[in-house]
């Protein structure tokens, strides 16, 4: 994991300073909410419908079991004992008090975390693979590039006061796990022709309530230039983005406008022009191998050789003795980079519980779990679960144990009780309508170990307003919270995906109340059921019919 | 007031004259569409002349005159509101394209973006008269650290070059180590 050194710890210091000092003069009544507003956004610190919610950063999804600890504490000491995890990987507190959170942020700062850019118009927190460095099919670990993305966009003197905000995900791996072709910007790595790692640049996808798949406008970019060509897009971007409509103004729109085309000229342009300043310029090899140091695997060369097969061999045995376990093992671990070791999903979606929360004692206890069995580290995945990178195989099945004690056993992730959902009209300003009940009612309806296992993968995701932070138009079955004439109503988009094929759901027909909507996507549910083909998941299912089977079932009555 | 290099600037010798309006004599800035229409007759005069830019309008024009703006002895950024980051990217473009003489920004600006606009290489910027010149030099000491390289230095100190700095220091130390040989 990357470490601060001085100056990056005394970036977070001077801010929280600088913070704590708009604090004190917003609370003596020097400042106006209007004139704080944009100070405290630039903090992560929004006002929400009952108090204000403080949103953290997790850099690409990594975080260590002492960060994780540090954000337990902060859940029990400065809230009610619980935290949120994003579909940005981010962690959310929504009951903090303003006068708390110049001191909030200066715990975090004792653990190299911070809040900045985590909101307002400006490059947001990068996210990556969960995966990222363990996975199996990866090309390389995509997280020095993220570093390197983290520090340069912060506090950038050029691209902090943009059209709107800017998001980049990252992957290292051919199969998508960060949703690349729904970000601003998102970075594939492949190997070009000699060989190369390099990066494919995708451009102008988005969700919200223009969802667009992104498109590529560089097909391989040297790692190497990573930054100097970011830097070319944003300054196209900036220049010509939109701002006289801020519906309008994200990146995907001046792409669509202008055609990815001549979006890709003008960047290429303007990467020419600005290549001889940039290209010699810092971070030189030098700074590019520090930061790679620090994300060597912490499985050393030897223990990766010395790998026997009776990890392995202990692991099997356990999940031929134990149904439970073995049902858990199918959704939560997969394949690792290093002979003899697991990727561990901790899933945050127990049936009828809130996705993606976690109290203060889940945290700590992941935290230590992750001490014992993961080298201290803990990954964030934007389907709002956690992972352990890092597990030995033949300590799974204790780990499994340590999870199960502290109820975080869920065996669903990647399945239908693995609800992805947003904040919705419990805590969000924006919404129109609630997505947690929805979330909960759905995860016990469908949340049965033997239903799951039956209808095998699939995604449903829940936003309560076309903002989309829950990405329903990314879900295989996406559900959408809307309001009309004050009643909540929910439409459902079916065929959406969030991975290396990714795709935008399809509405289906007229939305449905909130007590109908587990009626309906029970319905849909059991179309697929009907007509799949074996071993057909329902997205596969989905591709081959289209939507008249499910439009048929749901509105033929 | 007038702001530079993170301190009040003695007087302004600037006068903004409209387009249509008559040419006072000393230092004057103008539209750029009055920059490129008139560029004789503001050559003939006495007095220095600088263009006046509004990236919400200006942009291609500018784009495409670089040549020209290039010859004017000052270049004046009109921020049309503070979230209208355009300017930022046209200061740096300015800087880019080979020009060295003094730019302003001015308009619907906050404090905080001080820092910011020197950093792309303003060198100064215009406050309103009723604002606090001492909140905009203290927020623009606010942050003594910049992670970006390339943009114009300011008091800020350069991450990335301090860290090279470091790098080649351990270095020197270890060929020095390396070479002497040890007394026995
Ligand atoms: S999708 Fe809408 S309701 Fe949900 S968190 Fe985002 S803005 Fe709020």
């Amino acid at each position: 994991m990357y470490r601060y050194d001085e100056f990056d710890a005394q970036v977070v210091r001077e801010r929280v300073a600088q913070f704590r000092g708009q604090v004190a003069r917003r609370l003596a009544g020097e400042l106006s909410e209007e004139e704080f507003k944009p100070l405290r956004l630039m903090n992560g610190v929004y006002l929400q419908l009952h108090a204000y919610m403080l949103r953290v950063a997790v850099p690409y999804g990594t975080l260590s079991s002492r960060q994780l600890r540090k954000l337990a504490h902060i859940a029990a000491t400065y809230d009610k004992n619980y935290g949120h995890f994003t579909t940005r990987q981010n962690i959310q507190f929504n009951w903090p008090q303003l006068r708390d959170i110049p001191d909030i942020l200066g715990e975090l700062s004792e653990v190299e975390m911070h809040a900045i850019q985590t909101s307002g118009n400006c490059i947001r927190n990068v996210t990556a693979d969960p995966f990222a460095g363990a996975a199996a099919d990866e090309i390389e670990d995509p997280r020095p590039i993220c570093e390197l993305i983290r520090q340069w966009s912060t506090f950038h003197p050029e691209f902090t006061f943009l059209p709107r905000k800017f998001k980049i995900a990252v992957t290292g791996a051919p199969k998508d796990r960060a949703a690349i072709k729904v970000h601003d910007i998102g970075l594939r790595m492949h190997r070009n022709a000699a060989g190369a790692p390099g990066f494919e640049v995708v451009v102008g996808g988005g969700q919200g309530r223009t969802p667009m798949i992104g498109k590529t406008i560089r097909r391989w970019l040297a790692r190497n230039e990573i930054l100097a060509y970011l830097e070319a897009i944003m300054r196209v971007y900036n220049l010509h983005g939109r701002r006289d409509n801020k519906y309008k103004a994200r990146v995907k729109i001046l792409v669509h406008e202008i055609g990815a085309e001549q979006f890709a000229a003008q960047v290429e342009r303007e990467y020419e022009n600005s290549a001889g300043q940039t290209r010699k310029a810092l971070p030189d090899a030098d700074e590019i191998r520090r930061i790679a140091r620090h994300f060597a695997p912490p499985i050393g060369e030897a223990e990766a050789k010395a790998d026997d097969g009776e990890g392995a061999k202990k692991l099997r045995a356990a999940r031929a003795a134990d149904g439970g376990f073995d049902l858990w093992c199918r959704a939560s671990l997969a394949a690792h980079k290093i002979p003899g070791h697991a990727i561990v999903t901790v899933s945050l979606k127990p049936a009828g519980g809130i996705p993606g929360d976690a109290t203060a004692e889940q945290m700590r206890s992941v935290a230590g779990l992750a001490e014992r069995f993961s080298h201290g580290e803990v990954r964030v995945s934007h389907e709002q679960n956690l992972v352990l990178p890092w597990v030995r195989a033949a300590e799974v099945h204790e780990l499994w144990r340590g999870l199960r004690d502290s109820g975080l056993a869920a065996a669903n992730a990647g399945l239908a009780g693995d609800i992805i959902c947003c904040p919705g009209l419990d805590y969000c300003t924006l919404a129109t309508a609630r997505s947690i009940p929805v979330a909960q009612q759905l995860g016990v309806r469908l949340g049965g170990t033997k239903r799951q296992r039956d209808i095998g993968g699939l995604s449903i995701n829940i936003s309560g307003c076309i903002n989309a932070c829950g990405h329903h138009h990314v879900g295989n079955i996406g559900i959408l919270g809307l309001e009309k004439k004050g009643r909540e109503f929910y439409q459902i988009t079916l065929g959406g995906s969030a991975d290396e094929n990714a795709a935008i759901g399809d509405i289906i027909g007229p939305g449905f109340a909130a007590e109908e909507v587990g009626d309906a996507v029970d319905m849909v549910v059991g179309t697929y059921l009907k007509i799949r083909r074996a071993g057909e998941t329902f997205i596969d299912a989905y591709r081959r019919v289209g939507a008249e089977p499910f439009k048929e079932a749901l509105y033929a009555a | 007031m007038l702001l530079r290099d993170g301190a009040i600037a003695p007087g302004d010798s600037w006068r903004a004259v409209d387009d249509g309006e008559d040419l006072p004599a000393g230092n004057v800035t103008v539209t750029l569409r009055r920059f490129l229409a008139e560029r004789e007759q503001l050559a003939a005069r006495d007095g220095e002349v600088g263009v006046r830019i509004n990236p919400g309008e200006d942009l291609a024009l500018a784009a495409s005159h670089a040549d020209a703006v290039n010859t004017a002895a000052l270049v004046s950024i009109i921020f049309p509101a503070f979230t209208d980051g355009r300017g930022f990217s046209v200061i740096r473009s300015l800087r880019r394209q080979g020009y060295r003489g003094e730019i302003r920004a001015d308009g619907s600006l906050l404090p905080d973006q001080f820092a910011f606009l020197r950093h792309c290489g303003a060198d100064t910027v215009a406050i309103a008269d009723g604002e606090d010149a001492q909140t905009w030099l203290r927020e623009a000491r606010a942050l003594s650290l910049a992670y970006q390289a390339g943009y114009a230095p300011t008091d800020a100190r350069n991450i990335l070059e301090a860290r090279a700095q470091a790098n080649r220091a351990t270095l020197r130390a270890t060929a020095i180590t390396v070479a002497t040989p040890e007394k026995t």
